[in-house]
């Protein structure tokens, strides 16, 4: 097989869009790199920081590109075709070589470490791979690695610092790794898809919820409840529904996060949100160690509140797919619903189906809201900082509402358009509420007047956007003789 | 003012009628003035290929989509506003049936049978046991079969004056089958129901069906009664030298290699067939519903 057919091999298992745009970016990302090191050619030697963005490149690349061969080796052993199976070793070996050992070699040239350059670029190179490709529950471990590298300083040595002494704990820790990565892909490639969502690698878990290419499958949350454990899975509490309870009646029948559940359930649900917001509370305890737990955290204040306030626009992601799901399939809730006696008129439905999306996610935004204001002003940051926190809640809000309503209006809306305008609001929302904290200086750069009018107009068009489609929404909705229209 | 009146006392007294349905899909016309009405305790056949338009029928003369013109009613009652009286005395199963995954099969049963004025608690629980469905199991882990059997109970137990079944069969091993449709044939004959099932599986209509209707390409080509079908239609041969004198009425028309021609003739009102039958060399031969649907279809 040609070199070039080899080297295209993993991006068969993207779709084009998404092809283009990973390409695109990691294209713009490697050219960076020299770019960079061109500025600061007289240190570059004695520069670690080129080492480590080619390890961090390493790191997304083989994340998001390489580790999709994983999706074809299974494909390629389920259809037995062993030569493809091989050819896709030969692919990520030479991936390997030029993504791994290139750069390496090059660095020593231009007279850099080359071991540590090897193992940082091996070790990038591997974590990515292995949050893609490990079983998701070892895989999300991947993600505390950078605080590591920020706060495991004190006992794990770096290379900027002590090269030796990380070389003597890296190199046997990045050959493990690969171990370990070869020996999950074994079983990966070999194994049925019969397996629990928390043991699937993340590249499987991500293709089941189509997010390449089709973001609407009809079939994802199906199959997640069908792969969730038993015990996992939360129990709906029938009580008070029938008629005369119409919006208890579409919080059941809508699922999700607004669905009623008993209280055993509740409360298992509680836990398990509880326990994993412990886990990167654990992580940085021990990453820690030995120093004043609440005043680091309290040091950490920003991002925790800059983490609240994108979590709360966030969250109106889920609900809104949800919603979107429930009315692009016509042979599941819709007719269901638009035949049950009892749930009450036409404009008492829309009221409560609103309410029953609604209210629940606003609830949680709310109360996240409240928490974030709470720290902000336990931490004395300033009223123009709040206001800008607020702006996370507020697109949230908003972006939910305009979302349920163009679904439950029936106004079609293309799933990359959607998409496209909520990376739009979180990308806004955390720039200006990065630039409003005071990470940079004593002086926020938004209020500077240059970088403030660049940021109202950016605002000012999301939420028109944002504003225009609920409305057509709205009117949509109303227009409707009953909200549960197949489209 | 009394055209209006007298159309609505006609579409009262019938549980499912539909006037002049007009729909399309990106542009494609799927339902192209589709008429159709229900007499109360018929069991209509609605059969069509892949893609004729059947479960789109059905969901605009249900209220399930607003088509772009035309009217439906059910009971009386314009389809796309129903009351809770009509929707009570109404069931519909679609077409591989999804809803409410995240219940088990008993809880969706519960929940649903609490909205329904007759609901047959004890026939719910004896047809999950019948037809060994495990009522603690959820209905994401269910087979499609599984999922189709619980949404008929969910369906049959609610005693609908109406029943209509979206491709009811699609799903089901040939056990299972014959006994939906044995349950279908009681329903009808013992309670009176009127049935709308559609389907693209002759033998089904044959059990079952009293009518049939045949949906082509968005439009409803024939409508009769299905022991009807034998003495009614026929295929017309006609040999090359004769094909110049084919009657311009036909439900289809084929010209073989050799330039004969085969068309699908219908008798008219006094029982003849077309003239060109009498032709020399010409022939009928009797079709059954099976041969009548594929050579309409083709």
């Amino acid at each position: 097989m040609k070199i070039v057919r080899l080297l295209g091999l993993p991006w068969m298992a993207l779709s084009r869009r998404w092809r283009v745009g990973t390409g695109i970016s990691f294209a713009l990302l490697f050219a960076a790199i020299p770019v960079a090191g061109t500025m600061k050619w007289r240190g570059f030697a004695g520069t670690p920081g080129i080492v480590h963005a080619m390890a961090t490149f390493d790191c997304l690349f083989w994340a998001l590109t390489l580790s999709q061969s994983l999706l074809l080796a299974r494909e390629a052993h389920r259809l037995r075709l062993p030569r493809l199976g091989r050819n896709i070793y030969t692919s990520l070996i030479l991936y390997a070589l030029l993504t791994i050992a290139l750069p390496a070699l090059l660095l020593s040239w231009l007279g850099g470490n080359a071991e540590v350059a090897l193992t940082e670029c091996a070790l990038g190179a591997g974590l990515g791979m292995a949050y893609a490709t490990l079983p998701a529950y070892l895989g999300v471990f991947v993600c505390f690695v950078p605080m590591l590298s920020d706060h495991a300083g004190p006992w794990l040595p770096m290379p900027a610092r002590l090269p030796d002494g990380f070389l003597a704990w890296a190199a046997p820790c990045t050959l493990t790794l690969w171990l370990l990565i070869a020996s999950f892909w074994r079983s990966n490639v070999r194994r049925d898809l019969g397996l629990i969502r928390g043991r699937r690698p993340i590249i499987m878990n991500l293709r089941m919820q189509a997010w390449y290419g089709n973001t609407c499958s009809n079939n994802g949350e199906v199959e997640l409840i069908r792969r969730r454990m038993r015990w996992l899975q939360p129990e709906v509490d029938l009580r008070f529904s029938g008629p005369g309870h119409t919006v208890r009646n579409l919080r059941i029948a809508m699922g999700g996060l607004g669905m009623p559940l008993t209280t055993s359930s509740r409360l298992k649900q509680v836990t398990i949100i509880l326990a994993s917001t412990a886990i990167p509370l654990l992580v940085m305890g021990i990453a820690w160690h030995g120093q004043p737990f609440l005043s680091n955290f309290l040091r950490s204040s920003e991002l925790l509140v800059f983490g609240l306030s994108l979590l709360s626009a966030v969250l109106a992601l889920a609900p809104a797919q949800t919603l979107r799901h429930r009315w692009n399939r016509p042979n599941a809730e819709l007719p269901l619903l638009a035949l049950l006696p009892g749930l009450g008129d036409s404009a008492e439905v829309k009221r409560s189906l609103l309410q029953a999306n609604l209210l629940p996610t606003l609830s949680l935004q709310a109360l996240l809201m409240l928490a974030m204001l709470g720290v902000a002003a336990a931490v004395h940051m300033n009223a123009g900082i709040r206001i800008m926190l607020l702006l996370g809640p507020a697109t949230g809000a908003t972006m939910l509402t305009a979302f349920a309503l163009i679904s439950l209006g029936g106004v079609r809306i293309g799933d990359g358009r959607q998409f496209a305008l909520a990376i739009y609001g979180y990308l806004l929302i955390s720039i200006s509420v990065l630039l409003a904290l005071p990470l940079f200086g004593s002086q926020s750069p938004i209020s500077i007047p240059g970088v403030a009018l660049i940021a109202a107009v950016a605002w000012a068009t999301l939420f028109a956007i944002l504003l225009r489609l609920a409305q057509r929404g709205w009117r949509g909705l109303r227009q409707r003789p009953h909200p549960f229209l197949i489209q | 003012m009394n055209a209006m009146l007298r159309e609505k006392e006609s579409v009262a007294a019938v549980p499912l009628a539909a006037r002049g349905l007009t729909h399309c899909y990106e542009g494609s016309n799927v339902l192209r003035g589709v008429d159709l009405a229900l007499e109360p305790g018929s069991v209509l056949g609605l059969i069509g290929r892949n893609g004729a338009g059947k479960s789109t029928l059905i969901r605009a003369m249900l209220g399930l989509l607003q088509p772009l013109s035309g009217s439906a009613f059910v009971f009386g009652e314009p389809a796309l506003k129903l009351g809770d009286d009509a929707k009570a005395r109404l069931a519909y199963v679609p077409q591989q049936p999804e809803a409410l995954a995240w219940l088990t099969a008993q809880q969706m049963l519960d929940y649903v049978g609490r909205f329904y004025p007759r609901w047959d608690t004890e026939f719910a629980r004896k047809t999950l046991e019948r037809w060994k469905i495990q009522p603690n199991k959820l209905l994401a882990k269910l087979s499609p079969g599984e999922r189709q059997r619980v949404d008929l109970i969910r369906a049959l137990a609610s005693q609908p004056e109406l029943l209509v079944l979206d491709e009811p069969a699609a799903a089901l091993d040939p056990v299972a089958r014959r006994e939906l449709l044995r349950e279908v044939a009681l329903r009808a004959g013992d309670s009176g129901t009127t049935v709308l099932f559609s389907t693209h599986i002759v033998s089904d209509l044959e059990r079952v069906a009293s009518e049939i209707a045949f949906l082509h390409e968005g439009h409803l080509l024939l409508r009769c009664g299905v022991d009807e079908t034998k003495e009614r239609y026929g295929r017309l041969w006609l040999p090359a030298a004769k094909s110049a004198a084919a009657p311009a009425q036909a439900l289809s028309r084929r010209r073989h290699d050799d330039g004969s021609l085969s068309l699908v003739v219908e008798r008219d009102a006094q029982g003849r067939w077309p003239e060109a039958a009498e032709l020399p060399g010409a022939r009928v031969d009797a079709l059954g519903l099976e041969d009548l649907f594929v050579e309409i279809a083709e």
